[in-house]
């Protein structure tokens, strides 16, 4: 029964994307998962094992069930790190008119509503946080020992760590390193597997995903940093340690809002530049598959230099977030609160979109004069304080 | 709010995220000391091969040790033993009496020029430490031999094997020669080894974690700017026993300061009288105990007869040149000494005149003073003498907390005054102080 239940939610979901979302890649469905993350939906008993709504694994791709199977764990880290990724997005946007709010995933609809049919900078902007919540969890994860699959790889220590960083800086894919990093090539490559399933990079829409989904990992992977010691007589270096840092999942956020303000427009046909190493007709092809990250986008305004591995990139220009629009999925701004001193996008002038807004006070208690107990208490003061909130009409 | 407390992260998870890469390296780093000292100490005591044999052993050992630790850089371990060697029967052949002060002086020389002007800064904070224990041991064989403490010159197999002997030149500690060919001889062999080795090697790693892992996190970075320092001094402290420890370790598995029946006669460092310290003094001497005994016996007191401030002075002088010509080491050193001096005086006069048991060392049987040991007023100013003590030594510590590249490749002055800048030159304005309330007293 179970199965056919399971069947039926797949062949509906399989036939949506097929039918109605010819444009949008197609291995956004996973998104799904952050929302079956949370600590009830986990069965504590057989850790690496994850009872999951058999609605959310149809979500899945073949592919990223069986990447599931054959790394017990993994899958728990990839929801993790998609809601993970969904509360930094919703960190950084909080006050755009765009709140990258999602929606209730179950109904064969993507998580963070049609706004993804289109290829505008919100939607690089999902498809880089989430790919770098997987990279980021998985790698976290893989450090903790949670995945059985994948353990700490000391067999590369010695490699120079200097030149490794030097070519990280030049070109993430060939990055490299020693000791218990290993952790962040298998997040990446788990990543690659499962978060670019689907993505075939014939189409721009595709190649946008891809450029966007490589883009999150290269951010994480940047990002890492290598922490050194040096023990010896009298502060001399006889002996160095160093051990790996991933970075914090909020710095990793900021600097993709980073390029999100300066991601760059791509053509949308047809525009787009051979790699060289594709160009050369002579070497034979080993490895076929890898070569969907082999492309480089043109940018749409000719002057402009060609976004870079880090850089953001979209296609369509983004809608107006101001009005209600069933069609994209935009729920528009009435009811969103707004700050009436700012100039910024928070500000209720931009926020309201001109059609002003409405002030009510409130009383509000909230905790205050909080100090901080040595160790590990935080007490607190109940505050009765009035409240000015503002709200667009 | 919500969104927030996501990322407070769970701190076992961060120590153990950190804790085991560096476990991982620091005992890759004990294995192949471990392995060649017990291998040496095997073949010595079972195949019982002769002296020189020995000594050869010690010195293969030991190069392979350390080209296994450094690498390419072992060829300025190498220079220096023989060159020193070739140096010491020139000047035997001249004179019978200079040949410690002269040797002395050529090694400084040797040591600061090579510093300064040949070897590039990361390679010489790498071989630093193993130069320097090379260094201590050419100069005591010196001194030694000027003393008539041996019957005849060493010959080179003799002196290449002390000086690169496996159990002490990567870490130290310094052993004299009459004690390396003592250990040479010693047979013990027993379960009792591998325990004492075990718990050494345990307490290194423990060492190591603290240093690494858990002091520079325990204390949240926005505290105030003296916890801080007491913190980052704590972790270089910590580094210091790791090395301590570890270099016993070393000795003990080449068997190294164990006696016939296998207990352990070295000792390094004192950590506990460094943690909780009664005065500078002490933690001077405890810091490094075989250095301290170096410094007493081949410098302090041939000085001794010039006067002992002179003797003071020169032994100051000496242990930093020992540690490179290196504006840090020179400045904390220095500080030390004159701090250290300070304080002895004044305790010495705080105590006749209070009637306390409070000098820089604590009275062992003879104590004419009124207030004893026990006494509630001992204890009092005891315990301030300490604190004013643990904040000096978060203020000279400090120092040692750099970014790794700096670690790599030695400090500059200005990182040095930058760190007492912000500490507001307490400890030099205190002493100062204090010094200025010892003469009116």
């Amino acid at each position: 029964m179970k199965c056919l239940c399971t069947l039926v939610v797949l062949t509906v979901v399989v036939s949506c994307q097929a039918t109605s979302k010819p444009r949008r890649g197609r291995g956004s469905m996973w998104w799904g998962i952050a929302k079956a993350g949370e600590p009830n939906n986990l069965a504590p008993m057989s850790p690496g094992v994850l009872y999951m709504d058999p609605a959310v694994h149809a979500t899945l791709r073949r592919k990223q069930r069986r990447l599931a199977r054959e790394n017990p764990g993994a899958l728990a880290a990839v929801a993790k790190g998609a809601s993970m990724a969904v509360a930094e997005c919703q960190h950084q946007f909080k006050n755009r008119r765009w709140n990258c709010s999602t929606r209730n995933f179950l109904r064969g609809k993507n998580l963070f509503g049609k706004i993804v049919d289109k290829g505008c900078r919100e939607t690089a902007f999902i498809y880089a946080i989430t790919s770098a919540g997987v990279t980021h969890a998985v790698a976290r994860a893989c450090a903790e020992g949670s995945i059985e699959s994948c353990s700490c790889d000391y067999s590369h220590v010695g490699a120079a760590p200097h030149r490794a960083r030097a070519a990280a800086a030049s070109n993430v894919r060939v990055w490299k390193w020693g000791g218990c990093s290993d952790n962040i090539g298998f997040g990446f490559r788990f990543s690659r597997e499962f978060v670019d399933t689907g993505e075939r990079g014939k189409t721009v829409r595709e190649k946008m995903n891809l450029h966007n989904n490589e883009a999150g990992r290269a951010h994480v992977q940047t990002e890492m940093r290598q922490e050194c010691k040096c023990h010896g007589m009298s502060g001399s270096c006889t002996v160095k340690t160093c051990w790996m840092r991933l970075p914090s999942f909020r710095s990793v956020g900021d600097s993709l809002k980073d390029r999100f303000d300066g991601a760059s427009r791509v053509q949308a046909r047809g525009g787009e530049l051979e790699a060289p190493a594709q160009r050369n007709d002579a070497a034979p092809r080993r490895e076929p598959r890898r070569d969907r990250y082999r492309f480089q986008l043109r940018p749409s305004n000719k002057e402009h230099k060609a976004p870079g591995v880090k850089d953001l990139v979209y296609v369509d220009p983004s809608p107006g977030f101001c009005e209600r629009n069933p069609r994209l999925g935009i729920a528009g701004t009435h009811g969103r609160a707004c700050n009436d001193s700012s100039l910024g996008v928070d500000g209720c002038d931009l926020m309201c979109c001109g059609r002003g807004y409405r002030t009510d006070t409130m009383f509000v208690y909230e905790r205050c004069n909080c100090t901080f107990l040595w160790c590990c208490e935080v007490k607190c003061k109940r505050c009765h304080t009035e409240k000015v909130v503002h709200t667009c009409l | 709010m919500e969104e927030d407390e996501y990322y407070t992260e769970n701190s076992w998870k961060n120590l153990s995220l950190c804790a085991e890469p560096t476990l991982y390296e620091g005992l890759k780093f004990a294995r192949d000391i471990i392995l060649w000292n017990i291998i040496l100490r095997l073949i010595i005591q079972y195949i019982n091969p002769p002296l020189n044999i020995c000594h050869s052993l010690s010195l293969m050992i030991g190069i392979l040790l350390l080209y296994l630790n450094i690498g390419q850089p072992i060829i300025w371990t190498l220079g220096i033993t023989f060159g020193s060697y070739i140096f010491i029967v020139t000047l035997s052949l001249v004179t019978t009496r200079w040949r410690g002060l002269l040797v002395s002086l050529g090694m400084v020389t040797f040591l600061i020029s090579s510093e300064i002007f040949i070897v590039n800064p990361k390679m010489w904070q790498q071989i630093r430490g193993i130069q320097m224990i090379a260094t201590m041991k050419i100069i005591s064989v010196a001194v030694e031999l000027d003393r008539g403490l041996f019957k005849s010159m060493l010959n080179p197999i003799e002196f290449a094997g002390y000086l690169l002997c496996p159990a002490n030149s990567l870490l130290g500690p310094w052993i004299s020669f009459n004690k390396y060919n003592h250990y040479l001889g010693v047979r013990f062999l027993s379960f009792r080894w591998i325990k004492i080795i075990s718990i050494n090697l345990f307490l290194s790693m423990l060492y190591l974690v603290l240093s690494n892992c858990v002091v520079p996190w325990y204390i949240d970075d926005d505290a105030s700017k003296w916890l801080l320092a007491y913190r980052d001094a704590q972790a270089f402290r910590m580094s210091h026993y790791f090395v301590s420890t570890m270099s016993v370790v070393s000795m003990i598995s080449a068997g190294f300061g164990l006696s016939n029946d296998c207990r352990s006669e070295v000792q390094v460092t004192k950590p506990y009288f460094i943690e909780l310290p009664r005065s500078l003094v002490q933690v001077v001497v405890y810091w490094n105990i075989p250095m301290h005994k170096w410094l007493k016996n081949y410098v302090f007191k041939p000085c001794q007869p010039y006067g002992q401030f002179t003797a003071i002075l020169v032994t100051y002088t000496m242990s930093s040149v020992l540690h490179g010509f290196n504006f840090q080491l020179s400045a904390v050193l220095l500080s030390i000494g004159t701090f250290s001096f300070v304080e002895y005086n004044f305790r010495v006069k705080v105590a006749a005149a209070l009637e306390v048991c409070c000098l820089a060392n604590p009275c062992i049987k003879q104590c004419n003073h009124k207030y004893r040991k026990g006494s509630f007023l001992t204890l009092f100013v005891n315990f301030l003498f300490g604190l004013i003590t643990v904040i000096h030594l978060a203020y000279l510590g400090v120092m040692f907390e750099a970014s790794f590249s700096l670690q790599e490749s030695g400090y500059s002055y200005l990182h040095t005054l930058s760190k007492w800048e912000n500490l507001n030159y307490f400890s030099h304005g205190f002493v100062a102080f204090l010094y200025v309330i010892f003469l009116a007293l």
